[in-house]
């Protein structure tokens, strides 16, 4: 595994898909000298950037962003601008001016415990969804409640169809039930 | 095939004011309006035109659906169309009426319906939802806000209110409250079973007093050889009817009266002999002899003054009936008192004569006097006392000598004046009147004396008697007195004559009786033969006395009658067990009847309680399979699997979160299952309550993705997602992470997104973030506003793919 950051950004991504673009980046004539850029996934027009404040400075690096994605504009390209700044972060203020003009994770300090982690959950966004287990059934839970009760007489089961009117109409209901029957316990008065 | 929803059209639906036609058939449908542009009503026209229904606003007002019409208009239109297999393929209609009335059917089934509403569609309201539900996740006992939004979300109201609608019927006490019968029927039963025991207490009681009864009854019956066995009412039939012996009592009553009078007869009877009967006839026979003595010395002689008395006499009593001293006393008396009237009459026929006299010569003189005053009438005019008057009624006319009457002078003819002419003669002629008074007076009296005398006359001639009556008067008066003294001179006579006759009457009523006596006897004698064989008794010898044989007969009834007694009190002994028997035996059955009928209700009773307990044991079953299934539902929606996620989900945009939302069951395997909300720190250990660990805008993103972990975690029966305006706390961070995770759902996942957004740079941003990327990818966007008039504008502009606008880079 790598130990650069930047690197270790870079081999992250690329397992995800991403493709690394020659460096620097030329767009219309302009280059842009930064350590890392990206492209994809797969045939996706996004393009990643990243940079480390370790070798570089903030300025330097703001400056670099803006002029990509100034050079975009130029050439009219919607591509989706992604940047990661690893290292110590910078000032908010120079996090404001890239975040005007692409989305930024500062993923940090990479490297460590759980830098691994760290990594995968800054930039999980750019990576494509887990496989997610869709076998819960989403039922009408009456209806599901019904496919259990086949065993009770039908006058019960069919208390369950009063439940939509509310609480009051299956008391009502069952009520009704017991009052039939208890009715019973009398002589019938003629 | 992608499965979209294709096209909207609506007009007046809630804010939205004027008709909206809007294409939505694409990956992304971004919608943009200032606040109150009517981002929300687009998004509820969308879902009432698949559901039917706004679920969000009928969980506050169950009546919302006349709210779904614009306020200046009178109805609301939607229609909405899809592309999905198992949804039609035509855009439905619905007109929904200012009462609320909707009047066509929504495009989806029930179950796809509730999908969207569970899973595809998220409210403002429903996410305001998922934010109180942490903001009161600490709520204890009742319910809780994540249980309301678990409810609302997976349809479990409805399996809530079936659980607690059941609940009553589980516990005694509390159906007793839910249902007063129930307690009823239980009273009633406790009721019955006391009348039940009560009853069986009497029925006990019955049956003991009915062997007595019959024991009772056995005894009565051994004296009179009876067969124990039969019927009752045979029995004391028999008793009552066929063993009676009242008729021979009577009969021996009456021949013992018989007998007994018999008895008495001889008692009294004298026994007499002919020796007996041949000297009273003698001592008669003496009698009469001194009778006819009698009779021939004095017979002649008293009739003779008896003939005497009775030819002056009539109606005289025959001396040999009335006896001869009574009627010699009574022709005594009759002849003296007629002797008397007929002195009495002779004594008035003399002073009548002599009174005759003398009225006579009162007539003659009262005549006379009469003939003279008559006379001296005459002499006297009648009119002299009206003249008088008549004249004296002139005087006060009279002035000097002038006659007012004749106009004459008065003095031509006398010296004296016409006034004292007048007087005068006035004067005479009232004396004249008063003397005609007196004479008429006098004559009216003369002539009264007259009538008196000639009715004393008429009196006095009547009583006056003619001559030869006189005479024979005087006879009669003789005769009478020569009878009287003859009757007096027979007085001993009679007396003598009496006394003999009275005797032989006596001796001869002796011996008419001493002769009926034997005859008596006689027949007494005759009759105890028949008595003897009425009784069945051996005739009498020719030597007993009759006395003895009567006396027999008496002994013989006396002991029959105490027999037939003794036997009669046995059969009433008999008669009364009998009847009390019966009595008793009809008590018993009655009693018994009443038993049975007591048992039979409470078994009625009984029986209704047990099926009822049936009921409740039914309803307790499907209380408890609802409890179970809500249970199951619980355990398979807030499972690991959704927990994942959510987490994969929630750290996507939240990345720098250290505390991860999950769902947490209790571990409790029976009873209702409730998820709890916690965090979990670093993925690893519990961390508490999401509310005290997350910020708002974290809380916000966990619960916009629990919602697409919800809609992610089951099967994608619709692959559309439509959001209204999710991120109102959101920092920019999230919003561009959020932008990222819309995008993989796109692309990914192969959803439709709709999202509604009040932000221009968030709009923006998505534009840009959502823009086409591949061949066949488009975006529509669509931008809300109103003109002056408060009517609804939009603009909505199709981005398609366009590879000029990637930039490629080589690689």
């Amino acid at each position: 595994m790598a130990t650069d950051p930047v690197e270790h950004v870079a081999a992250f991504l690329e397992g995800q898909g991403y493709r690394r673009l020659p460096s620097p980046l030329v767009i219309n004539r302009m280059t842009f000298r930064l350590p890392v850029v990206l492209g994809g996934p797969e045939k996706s027009s996004d393009l990643i950037l990243v940079a480390d404040t370790v070798n570089a400075e903030n300025a330097d690096i703001v400056r670099q962003v803006q002029g990509v994605a100034r050079a975009l504009d130029v050439a009219r390209a919607s591509n989706p601008l992604t940047t990661i700044i690893v290292g110590p972060r910078p000032g908010q203020d120079d996090l404001n001016a890239i975040m005007s003009v692409c989305r930024v994770l500062p993923v940090g300090t990479v490297t460590g415990g759980d830098g691994e982690q760290h990594l995968k959950n800054w930039l999980a966004v750019l990576t494509p969804l887990n496989q997610i287990d869709t076998d819960e059934i989403v039922a009408d839970p009456i209806a599901t409640l019904k496919e259990r009760i086949g065993d009770l007489p039908d006058e019960i089961a069919a208390l369950a169809d009063l439940a939509v009117d509310g609480e009051a109409a299956v008391e009502g209901g069952v009520n009704a039930l017991l009052t039939k029957v208890l009715e019973g316990a009398w002589e019938d008065v003629e | 095939m992608t499965l979209r929803i294709t096209k909207l059209r609506m007009s007046n639906f809630r804010s939205i004011n004027g008709p909206v036609d809007l294409d939505l058939d694409a990956p992304v449908v971004l919608i943009h309006g200032p606040n109150g542009s009517g981002k929300t009503s687009l998004l509820s026209a969308i879902e009432v035109g698949l559901t039917g229904a706004v679920a969000s606003m009928r969980r506050v007002d169950r009546n919302y659906t006349k709210d779904l019409v614009h306020y200046d208009s009178k109805e609301a239109f939607v229609s909405i169309a899809c592309r999905h297999p198992g949804v039609s393929p035509k855009p439905n209609k619905l007109t929904i009426k200012r009462n609320g009335e909707i009047d066509s059917d929504p495009l989806l089934n029930k179950q796809q319906a509730r999908f969207y509403a569970e899973r595809s569609f998220l409210a403002q309201a429903t996410l305001g939802r998922l934010l109180e539900i942490y903001e009161t996740s600490d709520a204890r006992g009742g319910e809780n806000a994540l249980t309301r939004f678990v409810n609302d979300l997976l349809g479990l109201d409805a399996l809530d209110h079936l659980i607690d609608g059941l609940k009553p019927a589980g516990h005694k006490k509390r159906l007793q409250r839910s249902l007063p019968l129930y307690a009823d029927a239980e009273r009633h039963l406790s009721r019955l079973e006391s009348v039940a025991d009560r009853l069986s207490v009497e029925a006990n009681h019955a049956s003991a007093s009915h062997v007595q009864a019959h024991a009772l009854l056995a005894e009565a019956l051994k004296p009179l050889n009876f067969n124990q066995n039969v019927n009752l009412d045979q029995l004391i039939d028999t008793l009552l009817n066929a063993m009676s012996e009242e008729s021979t009592a009577v009969e021996l009553g009456a021949l013992h009266r018989e007998v007994s009078s018999a008895m008495a007869l001889l008692e009294k009877a004298t026994n007499a002999g002919d020796e007996d009967i041949s000297r009273a006839e003698n001592a008669l026979a003496e009698a009469r002899r001194t009778y006819d003595v009698w009779l021939s010395n004095n017979g002649a002689r008293f009739d003779a003054a008896i003939d005497l008395a009775s030819s002056l006499i009539a109606g005289l009593p025959n001396a040999a009936r009335a006896g001869r001293e009574t009627t010699r006393a009574m022709a005594r008396e009759e002849v003296a008192a007629e002797l008397a009237r007929v002195n009495a009459r002779l004594e008035r026929d003399e002073t009548s004569r002599s009174e005759l006299n003398r009225a006579v010569t009162d007539l003659g003189k009262a005549q006379a006097r009469v003939v003279r005053l008559g006379e001296r009438l005459e002499s006297l005019s009648s009119q002299s006392g009206d003249l008088a008057r008549a004249l004296s009624e002139l005087t006060p006319f009279v002035d000097g000598d002038v006659c007012p009457v004749c106009h004459r002078d008065f003095s031509e003819v006398s010296k004296s004046s016409l006034q004292a002419h007048l007087s005068g003669h006035v004067a005479r002629l009232s004396q004249a009147a008063t003397e005609l008074q007196e004479v008429s007076a006098e004559r009216q009296a003369a002539r009264r004396a007259i009538a008196d005398a000639q009715t004393a006359i008429e009196s006095y001639t009547a009583n006056v008697l003619e001559d030869t009556d006189r005479a024979e008067l005087v006879a009669r008066a003789a005769r009478l007195v020569e009878a009287e003294q003859r009757l007096n001179a027979v007085e001993a006579l009679a007396a003598t004559g009496d006394q003999i006759s009275t005797e032989i009457r006596d001796l001869g009523d002796r011996l008419t009786k001493l002769r009926q006596d034997r005859e008596a006897l006689g027949g007494i004698r005759r009759s105890t033969v028949g008595f003897l064989s009425r009784l069945s008794l051996p005739s009498a010898s020719e030597d007993e006395a009759t006395s003895d044989v009567l006396g027999r007969c008496l002994k013989t009834i006396d002991e029959r009658r105490e027999a037939i007694m003794r036997r009669e009190q046995n059969r009433s002994t008999a008669l009364s067990a009998a009847q009390k028997a019966r009595e008793v035996e009809g008590y018993k059955s009655e009693t018994d009847d009443r038993l049975e009928s007591a048992n039979r209700e409470v078994e009625r009773a009984k029986s209704a309680i047990k099926k009822a307990d049936k009921i409740r044991k039914s309803v307790k079953a499907l209380s408890n399979n609802a409890t179970a299934v809500r249970t199951e539902i619980v355990r398979q929606v807030f499972n690991e699997s959704l927990n994942a996620v959510w987490s994969d989900l929630f750290v996507r945009l939240a990345p720098e979160e250290p505390f991860v939302p999950i769902f947490s069951l209790d571990g409790v395997d029976s009873g209702p299952v409730e998820a709890e909300l916690k965090t979990r720190y670093r993925g690893k250990e519990q961390g508490g309550n999401p509310k005290a660990m997350l910020s708002a805008g974290n809380l916000n993103t966990a619960a916009l993705t629990l919602f697409l972990s919800l809609h992610l975690s089951a099967p994608p029966i619709l692959p559309w997602l439509v959001i209204d305006d999710p991120v109102q706390s959101m920092d920019e961070i999230h919003i561009a992470q959020f932008a990222a995770l819309l995008r993989t759902l796109v692309k990914q996942k192969d959803r439709q997104v709709i999202i509604a957004v009040h932000e221009k740079p968030l709009f923006d941003y998505l534009t840009l973030e959502l823009s086409p990327a591949s061949e066949g990818d488009s975006l529509i966007t669509i931008e809300l506003s109103r003109n002056m008039a408060g009517q609804t504008t939009y603009d909505t502009a199709v981005q398609v793919w366009d590879p000029s606008r990637i930039f490629q880079v080589a690689g």
